[in-house]
């Protein structure tokens, strides 16, 4: 009998919080969509103003972006820096990594630490402290020292993504290379460097990804010369209201989203 | 199709000459150590030309460790390790000119058949025809010509086995090691492949060093057999002479499955639990009796002639493929291990009272 | 035979010594030294420089850390700082485990794809554009106000932009995909039969979910609210965007001091408190659920 009742009263509580649950995901998947979705949405219209909802309807906004001229060198700024962060935070996040999963040296543990440190460091706070050091080897407003602070912000991703792919290849491929008279260089390039090949790309996209986004650097350290992609949209949206923003927004969303999954997907890829 | 038996280099191959087949493995007092643990204790071992010697112990007896030292895969702590005359002590794997047949076969999964074969042949600066010559005729010899082209995650278990024997066996390694190379492989196609190695040693005639925890596997395959046990060798020689004189109450338990009993002997005499019997074996004070399972007769009928006589209760009986084999509890040994063959008369239960005889020729003596 | 000597050392002794699978020490250390110079330049000295700058600069000593505490601004933007990006890690651990369960759970394929893209996109956008896209979304004229006054429900548009509500949105917007990503790994791991078992001894799914789940997930959801904490304190461009000059946030603070104010030490000494915070955070949490829940946040 007591059992019935307790039965009841626990059903009554399973369902509850069985709806809660679920107003909870339903909740956070609106959100998460909601914004994307709007803007990708105010792109298609025409209004001379971003208000919601649209009186009209149409692709001047993608006109704008690709004819005022206006975007083309900070987009071609942020290519450049994104491509030479990619290349630098590879060039040293790979033998990094090399040296940690195949070497017994002590300290290996707080290498991997300060390589993903950047990512947990706050921002705004690690930035002031490169402003200082920027101001004193003069590499403010440089586009030099915008990659190197780029290529550190980078480096945590590249590192994750390149070490969890060699984790992946079993070290008797290269034991084997090397029965075979393969001496360590060359096992290392026809074999396992071969088979990261994927997650080399990965990272690298994963590392341009990081740095065409970044705002917080380029705000503090790139001076009045150097306009990115995202420092021009920042100044654009803190000291006006182009509508063409949600257009070029759109535009980054899905560039970004594409180079994002090819990146997953290369990272699979790996066997 | 006309393959060479002989175990000479091939004039095709390109390999460096290997002439001297001669050439043996020389171990002299290896130890290894991994800080504290003492993994091998000063092993002692002369591989021969041409033959096939099996490193034969449970886990962690020290077998893998052995053949990964012998690979250049880990070094020594102390000891010598010869290759004919050459120390192989401090060079790297790459120049030990051996072959290794790994456990998970270590294929290259971004080469095909074919390439993975010619891999070791390549380093060597072997190029165009003789090099296709040379991986055709390994592909023939492990049967596998119509997978060429095929990558190693296409193939099954058992083809990958022999792709990885046929890469290592390519470039005419002066030994050939394989780590545990059947362990991954379900039952039939594990006595498929035993034949497979045997022919393929047969037909090419490398010195093979071979890694196992399976007496069976060791049996079939080797000329030699090293029994291992924490870090030493217990015993070393031919399968048939451990199988039958096992030189002490490890190897008789775990290569035979042996009895093993406590005895004394003196002036040709043995002397256990109250009985005697004897017996040609020259050694005397404490020793330990080896007993097989299959030389107990088993019945009610007395047998006269020498050997031991022991009375005891059925407490299990079960199945093993040809044979049943029962365990039989006697009050002053503890429980003994015997066999019989499946149609052999009298149905035995469980709790019966049962006569053993073990004829004096069926006892090995050991010495303890 | 020569070699039969006693040496059993010889081993040791040989050419170039014994050969060693490992990577020799020489080698290994060349290849890491790129990281090391670079993370000596640019990780530890200027984290290094900051402390000092800030006891140095100015008029020295503790003078900036006064500075700092006797400003009310600063302090109001301290304060509603730690505020802020605590009540986004509660949203991120609340909605972001409410996510990574559901993903754990078998299901609906094409329920479960969505999900999954809900959860990553905010990772698809640049910091930049999530942030315009939220302040578009809640300005006086944007989506929501909209809305509402269509519905009737206001008549005039409710101020939501340049409010810390703006700040909170856009940043847990931001940090949950990390939230998620942090805590799915533990979820997915956790053996679902356990819940079974236990309400076949008589606890009601929730009380299970409570008794047995929660000490489970209990490391992730610590470590996973430890990053978002002590990445969300350091926020500079949402609370710049969302914010406005009306919500005090230390990034803005430290960014005005340095642009506007010119007064670099005060920003070194802010920077630190806010660099200490973090810190303490994460050994705290190192501490409480060990280096591998930590790591495993991290790595997504």
């Amino acid at each position: 009998m007591s059992r019935t009742i307790h039965g009841r009263r626990n059903r009554t509580i399973d369902r509850a919080s069985k709806i809660l649950g679920r107003v909870l995901v339903t909740c956070a998947v609106i959100f998460l969509l909601a914004p994307a979705l709007f803007i990708a949405l105010l792109s298609f219209s025409n209004d001379r103003r971003v208000s919601f909802p649209p009186q009209s309807w149409g692709l001047d906004r993608y006109i704008a972006v690709f004819t005022s001229g206006k975007w083309g060198a900070p987009t071609l700024m942020s290519l450049e820096i994104g491509a030479w962060v990619a290349f630098g935070s590879l060039l040293v996040a790979l033998p990094l990594v090399f040296a940690l999963k195949r070497s017994v040296m002590p300290g290996r543990g707080l290498l991997e630490a300060t390589a993903i440190a950047p990512l947990v460091i706050p921002i705004s706070a690690y930035a002031v402290g490169l402003y200082a050091v920027f101001a004193q080897l003069d590499l403010l407003g440089e586009k030099f020292g915008i990659i190197l602070a780029h290529t550190v912000h980078a480096l945590p991703m590249v590192v994750i993504v390149l070490s969890t792919s060699l984790d992946q290849i079993r070290p008797d491929l290269e034991l084997s290379a090397m029965t075979m008279g393969a001496n360590r260089l060359k096992a290392w390039t026809s074999i396992t460097l071969r088979l990261l090949v994927p997650a080399i790309a990965a990272a690298m996209l994963f590392g341009f990804i990081s740095s065409f986004d970044e705002a917080v650097f380029i705000t503090f350290l790139g001076g009045v010369g150097l306009v990115t992609l995202p420092k021009y949209i920042f100044d654009s949206v803190q000291y006006g209201v182009d509508p063409a923003i949600t257009a070029m927004a759109t535009i980054l969303m899905i560039t970004t989203a594409g180079i994002m999954l090819l990146g997953s997907a290369l990272r699979k890829d790996i066997k | 199709m006309t393959v060479s038996v002989q175990p000479q280099p091939r004039s095709g191959a390109g390999a460096p000459s290997v002439t001297a087949r001669s050439a043996a493995l020389h171990i002299e007092k290896l130890t290894k150590s991994f800080g504290e643990l003492e993994v091998l204790r000063s092993i002692d071992l002369d591989v021969h030309a041409g033959e096939f010697l099996t490193l034969l112990g449970p886990s962690g007896s020290g077998k893998t460790t052995l053949l990964r030292i012998i690979a250049g895969f880990e070094s020594a702590t102390s000891g010598s390790l010869m290759l004919g005359d050459v120390d192989l002590g401090s060079l790297p794997p790459s120049e030990r000119k051996l072959g290794m047949v790994f456990q998970n076969y270590a294929l290259f999964p971004h080469l095909t058949v074919e390439q993975n074969i010619a891999y070791g042949l390549k380093l060597r600066k072997c190029r165009g025809p003789k090099l296709q010559a040379r991986v055709n005729e390994m592909l023939e010899i492990v049967g596998l010509e119509k997978h060429s082209r095929r990558k190693p995650s296409q193939l099954s278990g058992g083809q990958q086995q022999r792709v990885a024997l046929a890469r290592a066996l390519a470039y005419e390694p002066e030994i050939l090691l394989m780590d545990e190379p059947l362990g991954a492989l379900d039952r039939s196609l594990r006595l498929q492949m035993e034949e497979e190695i045997k022919r393929v040693h047969r037909q090419i005639g490398t010195t093979v060093v071979y890694v196992t925890h399976d007496q069976e596997e060791a049996l079939v395959l080797s000329d030699r057999v090293a029994i291992m046990n924490e870090g030493q060798f217990a015993g070393l020689d031919t399968p048939m002479s451990l199988f039958h004189r096992p030189p002490n109450g490890f190897v008789a338990r775990f290569f035979s499955d042996s009895n093993v009993l406590e005895a004394q002997a003196g002036d040709g005499i043995v002397h256990a639990y109250g009985q005697s019997f004897p017996h040609d074996s020259p050694i005397d004070g404490d020793v330990e009796l080896a007993i097989r399972p299959r030389s107990f007769v088993i019945g009610n009928h007395p047998e006269s002639g020498p050997g031991l006589r022991f009375t005891g209760e059925l407490e299990e009986q079960h199945l093993l493929g040809e044979h049943v084999q029962l365990h039989i509890s006697v009050p002053e040994i503890g429980r003994l291990v015997a066999r019989r063959n499946i149609g052999d008369d009298g149905r035995l239960d469980v709790g019966d009272s049962l006569k053993l005889f073990v004829p004096a020729s069926a006892v090995h003596v050991m010495s303890v | 035979m020569t070699h039969v000597d006693s040496h059993p050392q010889r081993l040791k002794v040989g050419r170039s010594g014994p050969w060693s699978a490992a990577l020799p020490m020489l080698p290994a250390v060349f290849m890491v030294a790129p990281l090391v110079i670079v993370a000596l330049l640019f990780i530890v000295y200027p984290l290094v420089k900051l402390g000092i700058d800030s006891f140095t600069g100015g008029s020295g000593g503790f003078s900036n850390y006064s500075a700092v505490f006797q400003s009310a601004a600063i302090r109001n933007s301290l304060v509603s700082t730690l505020l802020m990006s605590a009540v986004v890690t509660v949203l991120c651990l609340l909605l972001g485990g409410s996510l990574a369960w559901s993903l754990s759970k078998p299901g609906n394929k094409i329920l479960k794809t969505l999900l999954w893209t809900a959860v990553l996109l905010p990772f698809w956008m640049g910091v930049v554009v999530k942030t315009y896209a939220w302040a578009v979304l809640l300005a006086n004229n944007g989506l929501i106000n909209s809305f509402f006054m269509r519905i009737g429900l206001i008549d005039e548009p409710m101020t939501l932009l340049y409010t810390p509500m703006a700040v909170v949105l856009g940043m847990t917007y931001t940090m949950l995909p990390y939230a998620v990503l942090a805590m799915y790994p533990t979820m997915a791991g956790f053996d679902k039969e356990l819940l079974n078992s236990a309400s076949v001894l008589g606890s009601s799914n929730t009380g299970a979910m409570y008794r047995v789940w929660l000490p489970l997930v209990r490391p992730g959801l610590v470590a996973g609210g430890a990053i978002v904490f002590a990445i969300s304190i350091g926020f500079y461009i949402t609370p710049v965007l969302l914010g406005g000059a009306q919500t005090p946030f230390m990034a803005t603070v430290i960014g005005d001091d340095i642009f506007a104010y010119f007064n670099y030490p005060r920003a070194a000494a802010s920077s630190v408190i806010l660099l200490v915070i973090a810190l303490t955070v994460l050994i705290a949490t190192l501490k409480t659920v060990g280096v591998k829940a930590l790591k495993g946040g991290l790595e997504k």
